[in-house]
Order: C-alpha cells, then structure tokens, then sequence
C-alpha cells in the first residue's frame, strides 16, 4: 500500500464532524499560532456549504445557493465552534427556519476563533464585500447573526467596513447578537489573573503552568475585554453607544441583544448570566443602567434558565429572532 | 486547504509541541538542580567540585535537549518532505 493509499484509507472525509469539531477546538486555543506559521490546520474564514468552505465564485454560489434571495442572513459562530453550533435537534437552525419562514437566504461562516477578533473581524468585511460580486441576485439586506464571539466578530467588520468604506455596510439595517460578551469575559480574565499569579511564584514548575496557560490564543484573550480592533485599549468605561467607543454599536442599524440566564434569582442571574457571559455583558449593560446603552428596551431579550450553549439553537431563541427579523428595521 | 496540507500541519504542531516542551523541560531541569547546587556550592571543600558537576549537569541537559530538538527537525522535514511527494503522486 502506498503512502497515498495509507492517507486515503483514513478517511478524512469520514472522520467527519468530530475532526471538523476538534479542529475548531485547537484554532480556539492556538489559532493564531496555526496562522502565524502557516499552518495547514488554521481555518481560513469562509462561508461554509455542507461542512466545505464555499469557493467566492458564481458557479459555486450558484450550486450551493439554488434558490437565492435578496435577502441574506449570515451566522457567525462563537469561540472554538464550527456551523454546526447551529443545529437543533431535529437539523434545522435559525438560518434554515428563517429561509423557510421569512424567505431570508442563511449563509454561514466559519473561521479560526483563536484570531485577533480584529483579524477575523477585517476578514469577514472583506468577505462580505466580495459577496455580491459572486451572489447570483442583487443583495436587498444582510441580517448579520452572530453567537457569543460571532457577535463580536460582527461589531468587528462592522466597523472595519466604516473605516474601509465597504458597500456591503449599507445593505445592513440590523444585527442580531446572542449571548456575546460585549464587554468581556470575566472568566477569560480570571484565567490571566491565576495565569500572573503562577508566574509570579518562583517555582520552575508553577512557571511552566503559567506558560501553558499563556499559550492560549489572541482570540481568547481579546475575549477577556472585547478588544474588537487594533488600537482597541483596555477594557473602555466608555458606553458602547457613545461615539468615543473604540468600536461602538454603529448608529446607522438597529442592534438587537440576546443574553441567557441560568438562575431565577435577579442577583445570581446579573453576575454569572448563561455561566460564560454575565447578563451585564451580553446585554453590553443595558440590564444594569439602560441609558448607557440607548438601546430601545424591545431590542434586548433574557432567556431565564437558559445557559450559553442553549442559546445558539432553540425554538424559543428563534421565534424572538424572527420577531425582529420581521420587525420594520 | 487539502487534507494532505492538514497532515503537514499535523505533523508541525507536534514538531512545535515537541519544541516548546523541550524547551521547557530543558529550563525547569536546570532551575530545579541550581538550588541544592547553590547550597552545596556554599560548603567549604565541596563547593569547588560541585560547581564542576554542576557545569556538567547543564551542559549535559542542554545537550540531551539539542539533540532531541535536532532530531525533531530532521524527523519533522522527513515527514513534510514525505506527504509532500504523496501529495504529488496523488496529483500525478
């Protein structure tokens, strides 16, 4: 057997879904590793048909899209996910249920979560860009969708767009975010208060942990703050509608926020939220001081008993989703 | 990216685990025997042949570790080199 058959027998294709997951897994943690060494294991952002990347030209759009409309919603997943975050049960997702309901075409993208979210964030504008180039109708609206890190990713293009002036920003009137931590995770930065604290000890051995806990990716440290650009500083005191905001909730759409809660108890539900992101970071605070966000109060919906994960397929997420999706923007 | 890139990636990030790990268990061997050395090297007539073994000792840490690395990356360029002519096989 040659070593060409020794490398078919294995059967990539076949090993499928769980290959594709533990993928995602190691672009979370090393992704920007993998890309800064050129590594064949980075995911490169993509819009995604049947678990492939989708080749940005016309006869690929129009094999993967049969029955494209002029309006798009593109789903961007979270930290250490592929598409299939998505999938409901009984294989549907909020991007095939809006198609069926709303008559919204679903493009899913997927890339290498461990990305500066500013790269990924560039990345996806340009995508987005080349888009209707290859898009076998004119494009009315984009709906972006975007669940925990994918919102930022969002917010990310959005505003490279601004600053590139890309046409595709135009063509979007609102933006759904679920479960995203607009200002941060306090987990990610709990890990790098323990992480200053091991290297602080002067043990080889507790060094050598601290390095292994440096190694995780730019994503997930930019995760820690919502740094979502470059000369993004640190965590800003700045509201996110304020236009001194480094990477502001842009005014020229309607923003739309999803947060899940996993305890009844008002206190318990505010600190630890979906058990990733607390509620004041999903809902960028608006559930703490409403007026700092200027978002209208409908714009934000808390899923009780709901944790993180939940929020990236269920009905009832969807129905809500649908609601704004229908909503005059 | 085609599945024979993803084994090249494959087969780098081991050679940059096996890189990194070395590296490191390089500098924890090296800092965990410098206490019990120092304190030896404080005692009067053994002070100057520990300081001797201990040279020995890291030279000969640093040497098993260059060796690994070295054998790494000759390992590490075999395999890229090999799913490399598969890859062209594969096309041809």
């Amino acid at each position: 057997m040659s070593l060409t058959e020794a490398c078919e027998g294995l059967r990539w294709g076949a090993v499928g879904q769980k290959l594709e997951q533990s993928l995602a897994i190691l672009n979370g943690v090393l992704g920007d590793h993998l890309a800064r060494t050129g590594n064949g294991l980075a995911t490169a952002l993509s819009f995604v048909h049947e678990g492939a990347a989708l080749a940005m030209e016309s006869p690929a759009f129009a094999r993967a899209v049969p029955s494209p409309r002029p309006k798009l919603a593109v789903l961007v997943h979270g930290l250490m996910c592929t598409e299939r975050v998505w999938k409901m049960p009984d294989g549907s997702d909020y991007g095939s249920l809006l198609e069926r309901d709303l008559a919204v075409t679903p493009l899913y993208v997927r890339y290498n979560s461990g990305r500066a979210i500013a790269e990924n964030g560039a990345a996806l504008s340009d995508l987005l860009e080349a888009l209707a180039d290859v898009y076998p109708v004119a494009i009315d609206e984009i709906i972006p969708i975007g669940f925990s890190m994918g919102g930022l990713v969002i917010r990310s293009a959005c505003n490279a767009a601004k600053k590139r002036g890309h046409t595709w920003l135009s063509r979007v009137t609102r933006a759904i975010y679920i479960g995203t931590p607009h200002l941060g995770s306090p987990l990610e930065r709990a890990g790098r208060f323990l992480v200053r604290t091991l290297r602080n000890v002067p043990d080889p051995y507790t060094r050598l942990i601290a390095d292994i806990g440096d190694l995780r990716s730019l994503g997930l440290r930019n995760l820690g703050d919502g740094h979502l650009w470059h000369d993004d500083g640190p965590a800003s005191a700045v509201p996110l509608s304020d236009r001194r905001h480094p990477v502001p909730l842009l005014p020229e759409m309607s923003h739309y926020l999803i947060a899940g809660a996993l305890a009844t108890e008002p206190r318990l539900a505010f600190w630890f939220g979906d058990a990733l992101v607390p509620l004041s970071s999903a809902t960028a605070g608006a559930c703490a001081e409403v007026a700092s966000v200027a978002l209208p109060p409908d714009h934000v919906k808390i899923f009780h008993a709901f944790a993180h994960m939940r929020l990236a397929r269920d009905p009832a997420v969807y129905a809500q989703i649908r609601g704004w999706c229908e909503a005059r923007s | 990216m085609s599945r024979f890139a993803k084994w090249r990636g494959a087969a780098a990030l081991v050679r940059d685990a096996v890189e990194h790990g070395s590296r490191s268990v390089q500098r924890i061997q090296i800092e965990s025997a410098r206490r019990p050395f120092a304190i030896l090297e404080l005692i009067p007539g053994v002070a100057e042949p520990t300081r001797v073994v201990h040279g020995v000792h890291d030279a000969s840490v640093t040497a098993v570790h260059e060796i690994i690395r070295g054998v790494n990356v000759v390992v590490g360029k075999a395999v890229d080199f090999a799913l490399r002519e598969a890859e062209k096989m594969k096309d041809d």
